[in-house]
């Protein structure tokens, strides 16, 4: 039989390894050479904390005594993590972006800050997670007395109590030495993270060494092991279905509530991308870690007396077959897996401790305020050690009180179910941003009751803290409070009894009151932080600008972070505003920073209180709540102006493309036009010249000759006067220089004029005009010289153009709503569609035949004098020739 | 992303299957059950594998970080 000191000894020797691997871990952490510690496999052997000594020892004595029950523990976080890990980088990123230093811290971070909060999370995690510790504390000792009790070598265990006594205050050193080196969460426990994946190495190499032990050296091989199974009293148990499914939730929703769990995938983690791998390979190491468990029972229970503690199979069956080298790998499994969780939930605790507990009572006896002098840092970093003593030191009562009787799995359990209590407030905090701090108080409040007092409380057997008249028959005798069958609802079992009322009421109470209370400034304003943690990572701040006394935040950092790393953050932001020195404005920007970097040392709520006490003032701005005041419909109305825009953009585009075919169109005209203007000037011009020319040759010309000369100089020269009137009335048509001499007139003699005006005597191609004398009779009050200028410009193009046979105008006149149009049809072609939009355009024209000089100005000027008249004009389509109408107001008309 | 996110229900939709199993032919199955769930067990690792390494392929494809600037620009 192996020796009390040897084991003693092979333990000593183990610590001490594991102390040289934090070490080294630590210094190569320190030198940054962090190489293989950041890497996704110590991550992911990290978060094997889950595989406590409940695993090692506890699952093969579960599935002893109720099959395959022990499974759902490994298939809940199988199952979060192979689909869910989303849910869980959503933690670790909000971890990373507001310094979470514990669930508590997250949980009160996201409800405002909420100290309240604070306390009560890290109440809950002390209350479900001591007889956590107490059971690993317990199956340490249990392993030893397992050596000392087969032992015929002459030594017994002195004393259990003893034992576990100097186990916790092994455990309590190591977790201060590489627990507590530094304060700032982001710096993270390297030596402890480390030790820790070495743990799980070990743990898991010893269960599978045991397991392929018992199957191939005691069970004689896999088909005899099936075939003990089949004949084992496990088979008879059924699986209760209830059970496996509250405990799939129970398992699941652990990884994502214990503290410890927490501790190394939020707080530890270094790289969100190393959760993807663990989704797979800690489901495996899980898989790896149940894979024997079934057999070691079976044949822990055919081969050991009966009587035997099946939670010991583990070491009970390699020493009963004299295997002290596999005992001592198994004793040294079940130890790594004790002490690891140990450490890392101590860690856990104590921060939750010092941050919540400790600091804030501090902080409020310091009537000083937060300025005094003194380093922050030794009083966090004590309230750190003595919280972890305080743990270990609640756990090694608890396991005093409890006498180490109670079975080790369902311990595990009942503290799965109180730790499950921050579930909701947990989930709904980061997924729903109308949770709120009094629905999330209501919800843990209720809760924590419920699992006191249905499960927690009467775990401890009948009169053990409740007395078994009050478990029977209720307080008071009040039957529908008995403990373990609330409301009169009968659940047999009290775990499911206890699961099903507490997350239940603490799932409504939560929602319910959530829905009913109106979230506070600050809380709105970590809520959308929380939520939106994808969407935005630059955190909005919740101070307000002011004149802040940097020296004094500068005093109080340096005495949290210490003051070179205060210095030094102080600087870089004065750099950053573009100041030299220490001191940088205290601008809302540099007060979010900084209680975020405070954050990270002493939990958000303790730094929020501590930046508060110096800034001392409301610490929301109107524009931080406009800023998070419903994102949604924000996002919303966004896209709405952009499709908006999109569609302005659009039309504006289409009236850019008209206008500038238009321009292009008009810019060949001008081209065309000046081209021909200077033909229309030139060539009177050269006649001019020519004849003038001639006539200054008195001899050569007659008199007759010399007179019919000076009629054709002076015709041309009529011509060029028209030409330059035209483009003169044009001009001053356009600049609105024009004054209108206005008088009465009758719309019939109007057009008697132009008609008059326009008839060509002799000409055998005359136009005829067809007018309705009846309907003309309109009595106007305008300028009517102008108005028969249009008319006469109207009539005369057609004359010009109209290019049928036998050439007609329709003249029509007729009142439209409060105008009178007065519409000009001829027979000819017509305008073109294409031609339409540019013929009252100036020097439009459609033809370069020169019919009686024309320029193409003639309907610009028609156009200007219509616009200046209050009318318009325009082109008529589809009238079986060219038509035009002219459209004045008929109040101007009617008027007088 | 969404495979990902069923696979849970999958699992938890075979692994209850178990409950089902119980006791046909009334003789308790003991060792069918522990094969079944340990090869579901397996399979829902090597899914979760395939699925971590796909996702993360997309992610680096998809959100390398000049690609993140410059939607932090667009908005």
């Amino acid at each position: 039989m192996i020796a009390f000191n040897l084991l003693v000894g092979v333990c000593l020797a183990y610590v001490a390894l594991l102390f040289i691997v934090a070490f080294v871990a630590e210094r190569r952490a320190i030198h940054g050479r962090l190489g293989w510690l950041r890497s996704p496999l110590v991550y992911t052997l990290s978060l094997s904390v889950y595989c406590t000594a409940w695993t090692f020892y506890g699952a093969v004595g579960y599935a002893a005594r109720s099959g395959l029950e022990f499974l759902p523990i490994y298939l809940g976080p199988t199952l979060v993590l192979i689909g869910w890990w989303w849910a869980l980088r959503k933690l670790v990123r909000i971890g990373k972006t507001q310094r979470i230093t514990s669930i508590a811290d997250l949980i009160s971070s996201r409800y405002g800050k909420s100290n309240a909060l604070g306390v009560l999370v890290t109440l809950l995690a002390v209350v479900g997670t001591t007889p956590y510790i107490a059971l690993q504390l317990q199956s340490v000792t249990l392993s030893f007395s397992v050596f000392a009790s087969g032992s015929n070598s002459g030594w017994t265990l002195p004393d259990l109590n003893a034992t576990a006594l100097w186990v916790a205050a092994g455990l309590t050193i190591f977790t201060v030495l590489f627990g507590t080196r530094n304060l700032d969460a982001n710096e993270r426990h390297h030596g402890v993270v480390t030790a820790i994946a070495v743990e799980a190495i070990v743990k898991l190499i010893a269960l599978l060494a045991v397991g392929v032990f018992v199957v191939w050296g005691v069970g004689g091989g896999p088909s005899a092991v099936a075939e003990t199974m089949r004949n084992s009293a496990i088979a008879d148990t059924p699986i209760n279905g209830g059970r496996w499914i509250g405990v799939t939730f129970l398992a699941g929703a652990a990884i994502f509530t214990l503290p410890r769990m927490f501790q190394v995938m939020v707080v530890e983690n270094a790289d969100e991308r190393h959760l993807a791998t663990a989704s797979w390979a800690f489901p495996l190491y899980l898989f790896l870690m149940s894979l024997f468990v079934v057999p070691i029972a079976v044949v822990g229970l055919a081969t050991q007396p009966v009587g035997a503690n099946p939670d010991l199979f583990v070491l009970t069956i390699p020493l009963s077959m004299g295997q002290e080298a596999v005992a001592t790998l198994a004793f040294l499994g079940g130890f790594s897996s004790a002490t690891s969780m140990v450490i890392v939930a101590a860690i856990a605790l104590s921060t939750m401790v010092s941050n919540h507990i400790v600091m804030p009572l501090w902080l409020s006896f310091q009537h000083e305020g937060a300025t005094v002098s003194g380093d922050v840092r030794k009083v966090v970093l004590g309230a750190r050690r003595i919280s972890i003593a305080g743990v270990l030191v609640l756990g090694y009562l608890y396991f005093r009180l409890t006498g180490g009787s109670a079975a080790l799995a369902s311990i595990g359990l009942i503290s799965f179910t109180g730790v499950a209590q921050a579930l909701p407030a947990l989930i709904g905090g980061i997924f729903w941003r109308g949770a709120t701090r009094k629905g999330a108080i209501g919800g843990l409040i209720i809760g924590f009751v419920v699992w006191m007092y249905t499960l927690f409380l009467p775990s401890f057997g009948p009169d053990g803290v409740m007395s078994a008249a009050l478990l029977s028959e209720g307080p008071w005798g009040i039957g529908w409070l008995r403990p373990q069958a609330l409301f009169t609802v009968r659940i047999d079992d009290p775990l499911l009894h206890a699961l099903f009322w507490s997350m239940s009421l603490n799932t409504i109470v939560f929602l319910f009151v959530s829905t009913m209370t109106f979230p506070s400034p600050l809380e709105r304003l970590q809520g959308a932080q929380f939520v939106n943690v994808f969407e935005h990572t630059n955190a909005g701040h919740g101070w307000q600008e002011g004149s802040a006394e940097a020296e004094d935040l500068l005093i109080m950092s340096q005495r949290i972070l210490g003051s070179d790393e205060a210095q030094t953050l102080f600087q870089n932001a004065a750099e950053t505003q573009g100041k030299g020195g220490f001191l940088p404005d205290t601008t809302p920007a540099f007060l979010a920073r900084l209680e975020r970097e405070l954050a990270g040392s002493v939990g958000a709520a303790t730094a929020h209180a501590m930046v508060g006490q110096i800034v001392g003032r409301a610490s929301i701005s109107v524009e931080d709540l406009m800023k998070v005041a419903d994102e949604t419909a924000q996002m919303m109305e966004y896209s709405n102006q952009l499709e908006a825009k999109s569609a302005e953009l659009q039309r504006t585009a289409r009236q850019l493309r008209e206008a500038n075919e238009k321009l292009t169109e008009l810019s060949v005209q001008k081209d065309a036009f000046l081209s021909q203007i200077s033909h229309e000037l030139r060539t009177p011009m050269t006649s001019i010249r020519a004849f003038s020319e001639i006539l200054m040759d008195e001899g050569a010309v007659s008199k007759d000759e010399r007179q019919r000369y000076s009629r054709i100089i002076h015709e041309e020269g009529i011509r060029l006067t028209r030409l330059l009137d035209d483009l003169l009335d044009l001009s001053v048509l356009e600049n609105g220089q024009v004054s209108l001499n206005e008088q009465p007139g009758s719309l019939r003699d109007l057009l008697d004029r132009a008609v008059a005006a326009t008839s060509v005597p002799g000409d055998g191609r005359a136009l005829r005009i067809r007018r309705n004398e009846l309907a003309e009779a309109v009595p106007l009050f305008t300028d009517t010289d102008r108005l028969s200028q249009v008319f006469i410009n109207i009539i005369a193009n057609a004359q010009k153009y109209c290019d049928a046979k036998d050439p007609v105008l329709r003249v029509e006149v007729r009142n439209i709503g409060k105008r009178v149009a007065v519409d000009f049809i001829d027979n000819g072609q017509g305008i073109p569609k294409k031609s339409q939009a540019i013929i009252f355009e100036k020097f439009a024209r459609l033809s370069d035949r020169n019919a009686a000089g024309g320029a193409g100005l003639g309907l610009a000027i028609c156009r200007e004098i219509m616009t200046k008249l209050g009318g318009a004009i325009a082109y008529l389509p589809g009238q079986g020739g060219a038509a035009f109408r002219v459209t004045l107001p008929l109040n101007k008309s009617a008027t007088r | 992303m969404d495979m990902s996110r069923l696979l849970p229900f999958l699992g938890l939709f075979l692994m209850m299957l178990v409950l089902f199993t119980r006791e046909t032919g009334g003789q308790p199955r003991l060792v069918e059950q522990v094969i079944y769930i340990f090869i579901v067990w397996f399979a829902l690792i090597a899914a979760a594998f395939l699925l971590a390494a796909r996702l993360r392929r997309h992610q680096e494809e998809t959100q390398d970080p000049t690609r993140a600037e410059a939607s932090d620009d667009r908005l």
